[in-house]
């Protein structure tokens, strides 16, 4: 097996060196002086073989896109070979050209034969680590000094990959804080359809209103607004089931989506199964528009409508939304969202009807900085009347694609009698892997 | 009073059988092509003439690199038949737009195909280097010659696509790489007597630039690609500057002008503002034009700098 192995890296390194004698120019630019990565000659990125008349460069139609091409042909070629030798751990920078031969002598660790490591899915992971501190007293029903400390909020794991040419998957392994490892969303996509409909199925964030499709990680502020959150939890919906998307054609040629959803109705919020009906599932439809605005900006305005088996009875929900961004260059960014949930159902009795909104300015500035303001009004849940106003000034700063840090400050009043609160929020969220969640 | 909320979802169902009854507007014949950036929607406008009806996503002035993709660009794709990208990693964003946008019919293209790269990097990758492409720079589209190569990837992706019409893309593309020639001659004659002169840019977006006209690059603002630089690293840049006798900052307006500027004073050398992509500054009205008007303002920058 070692001889086999050699003789494969032996195989390789003649090839790379064909490569390396065949490149046009060197590179005349000493541009990565700074950069701490050693880059190779000017490469030619030759046009990959053809057939059926397919020029190079060009992906036909029904073929999911290609990797970005430029890939270097030892590069291609080391991909082919099975039972790759690396070292035990990544070379170090800058020794590169001493990099072969310690490879050789490291610990070989072997990929399984005849599955090229081409086909390996691309990979995310997250971690979303908070501190929350807020200073409700002893006796008020909000108190929990529990929800007051560090925490590792959500880890996650996800896979993505076309899994045939109609098809891509998703896979979103999730850990939070308060339960153990979960499947967070599982889902095949089948993208070549007639009519152009997508159909996705499995589990995963139905599209609802503006940000049930984000995952909370991902959110522009902390928390979901109470104004979603009271009546879809914090995590909003995640559902198994069958989901139908397309354009609608018009005499306007308009951007209008229709997303159509069929699902289990497992939300614990919004949601009761256990009704003793035989055919108890929640519906889900969102019907939306999108526009450029301001040459570089855009508008999307629509409303989001799901009913289903609700506790003791059916329960519907409405959601309008609209947001607008004005981006007049790329260092300023403004963007305002804002979203209603109308919410009835029907066994609650006057309790029953409840609504919430929330209004949310982004101000994206200097690239990786945002200033946020939420502005956050819902009624109470389970209680004949009230409302509890929230207002949060957030500020967000993107240490790269893969790291955010957040502070964020949150007043919250009530109307009743209780007092007001403050909360004071910190985030650190971070994603590794070529899937850049945060991005 | 309460609402009905079930009666709102038979309004949404007749809304969309209204849609739906309405004559659809009749679609015109020429290709739909979506590009990611303006230097392509320009290629692409100059080979297809009145053949394509072009679109880019990125607007002219922004970073394509940079781009957070806007919704209506998901019903731009949906209605294209031709999705054409620079490729390299440049437009990550673009990979889910195009699996989300509902069209199966869409055809892709990369115009990095058959251009010779620069900073490829070797050997292990991560992002500790900063936000590097690992397929190698994708900034190509400031050499002439890869501009060149960009022209034939595109008329390939159009011949591809409307084959009938190969011949009219064919005689635009020979019109096109003419002027480019003649263009490539003048800019040439323009830049030689600035042969091996070095300027630092702010980002690695100037490689291929300075590989078609003969400048050098000792180094960038940037601690590493994509990452703005600490107070050290500026220190460091100017200290380069005054030792390897550097003599032009340059850097794009999306970057932190302020950097380019404290530099430029301290080190008593001129600095360049300048937009690399179709549409950027009023002058930059299609590719030629564009690299035009770079090379205008390098020579200025240079000549009134002295050698």
């Amino acid at each position: 097996m070692r001889a086999q192995m050699d003789a494969m890296q032996k195989r390789m390194d003649t090839l790379e060196g064909q490569v390396a004698a065949s490149a046009k120019s060197s590179k005349e630019t000493a541009a990565g002086a700074n950069q701490s990565v050693a880059h190779g000659p000017a490469v030619a990125n030759a046009p990959a073989p053809t057939d059926s008349g397919v020029p190079p460069g060009i992906t036909p139609a029904g073929v999911p896109l290609a990797p970005p091409s430029g890939e270097t042909l030892g590069q291609a070629v080391r991909q082919l070979i099975p039972g790759r030798v690396t070292g035990p751990q990544a070379p170090t920078i800058g020794a590169l050209a001493g990099q072969r031969s310690n490879e050789r002598q490291g610990v070989i660790i072997p990929s399984i034969q005849g599955v090229p490591q081409v086909f390996i899915p691309d990979i995310g992971a997250v971690g979303d680590f908070t501190l929350q501190q807020s200073d409700y007293k002893k006796g008020d029903p909000r108190y929990d000094p529990s929800a007051d400390k560090f925490t590792v909020r959500d880890t996650q794991i996800i896979l993505f990959s076309p899994i045939d040419p109609y098809t891509n998957a998703q896979i979103s392994i999730d850990k939070p804080n308060n339960g153990p490892f979960d499947i967070e969303e599982a889902f095949v996509v089948f993208n070549k359809l007639p009519y152009n409909l997508q159909v996705r199925a499995g589990q995963f964030r139905p599209v609802f209103g503006l940000l049930n499709a984000t995952d909370t990680f991902q959110l522009p502020i902390v928390n979901r607004p109470n104004a979603l959150a009271n009546y879809i939890t914090q995590d909003g919906f995640v559902e198994p089931g069958i989901n139908v998307s397309t354009y609608i054609p018009n005499p306007w040629d308009a951007a209008i989506k229709l997303d159509a959803n069929m699902l289990s109705g497992v939300n614990t919020l919004a949601f009761d199964r256990h009704q003793g009906q035989n055919f108890d599932y929640a519906y889900m439809g969102t019907l939306s528009y999108a526009r450029d605005l301001f040459g570089s900006g855009y508008m999307t305005a629509g409303a989001s409508m799901a009913g289903g088996p609700g506790p003791g009875g059916q329960a519907y929900y409405e959601d309008p939304f609209l947001q607008l961004q004005y981006a007049p260059d790329q260092r300023h960014i403004l963007t305002w969202s804002a979203e209603g949930l109308l919410v009835e159902q029907q066994a609650v009795g006057n309790h029953g009807l409840k609504r919430g909104v929330y209004s949310l300015l982004d101000y994206n500035f200097w690239l990786r900085y945002h200033a946020g303001f939420l502005l956050d009004i819902a009624d109470l849940p389970n209680v004949p009347s009230g409302t509890q106003v929230g207002v949060s000034p957030v500020l967000t700063y993107f240490l790269s694609d893969n790291t955010r840090l957040r502070a964020q400050y949150t007043h919250t009043t009530p109307s009743g009698s209780e007092r007001s609160a403050n909360t004071f929020f910190l985030q650190a969220t971070f994603a590794l892997g070529n899937l850049k969640p945060l991005d | 009073m309460r609402f009905k909320y079930k009666y709102s979802f038979a309004f949404l169902i007749l809304l969309f059988i209204a849609l739906l009854a309405r004559p659809l507007r009749a679609s015109a014949a020429a290709v739909k092509v979506v590009t990611t950036t303006t230097d392509l929607a320009s290629l692409a406008t100059t080979i297809g003439g009145d053949k394509v009806d072009v679109q880019a996503l990125v607007p002219s002035g922004f970073n394509a690199d940079l781009y957070s993709p806007r919704p209506s660009d998901l019903f731009k794709i949906h209605q294209a038949q031709l999705f054409i990208m620079v490729g390299l990693g440049l437009e990550d964003w673009a990979r889910d737009l195009v699996s989300e946008a509902n069209n199966a019919n869409l055809v892709k293209a990369q115009v990095s195909t058959g251009i010779a790269l620069l900073d490829v990097p070797q050997g292990h990758v991560d992002y500790s280097f900063g936000d590097i492409h690992p397929f190698g720079n994708p900034h190509f589209q400031l050499d002439p010659e890869a501009g060149r190569q960009m022209a034939k990837n595109v008329f390939n992706a159009l011949a591809y696509v409307d084959p009938p019409d190969k011949d009219y893309f064919a005689q635009n593309l020979a019109a096109f790489e003419s002027r480019l020639t003649d263009a490539e001659k003048r800019w040439t004659a323009e830049m030689a007597p600035f042969a091996g002169s070095k300027f630092i840019p702010y980002h690695e977006s100037w490689d291929y630039f300075a590989r078609a006209f003969n400048l050098q690059i000792p180094t960038a603002i940037e601690s590493k690609p994509g990452f703005p630089p600490s107070p050290s690293r500026v220190e460091e840049i100017i200290r380069t500057c005054r030792s390897d006798g550097v003599r032009l900052i340059v850097t794009e307006p999306y970057y932190d002008l302020s950097v380019a500027q404290l530099i430029s004073q301290q080190a008593g050398i001129p600095y360049l503002n300048l937009y690399i992509d179709v549409g950027g500054a009023p002058e930059q009205k299609d590719y030629i034009s564009t690299i035009d008007y770079i090379v205008t303002q390098f020579v200025k920058a240079l000549g009134n700098h002295g050698k």
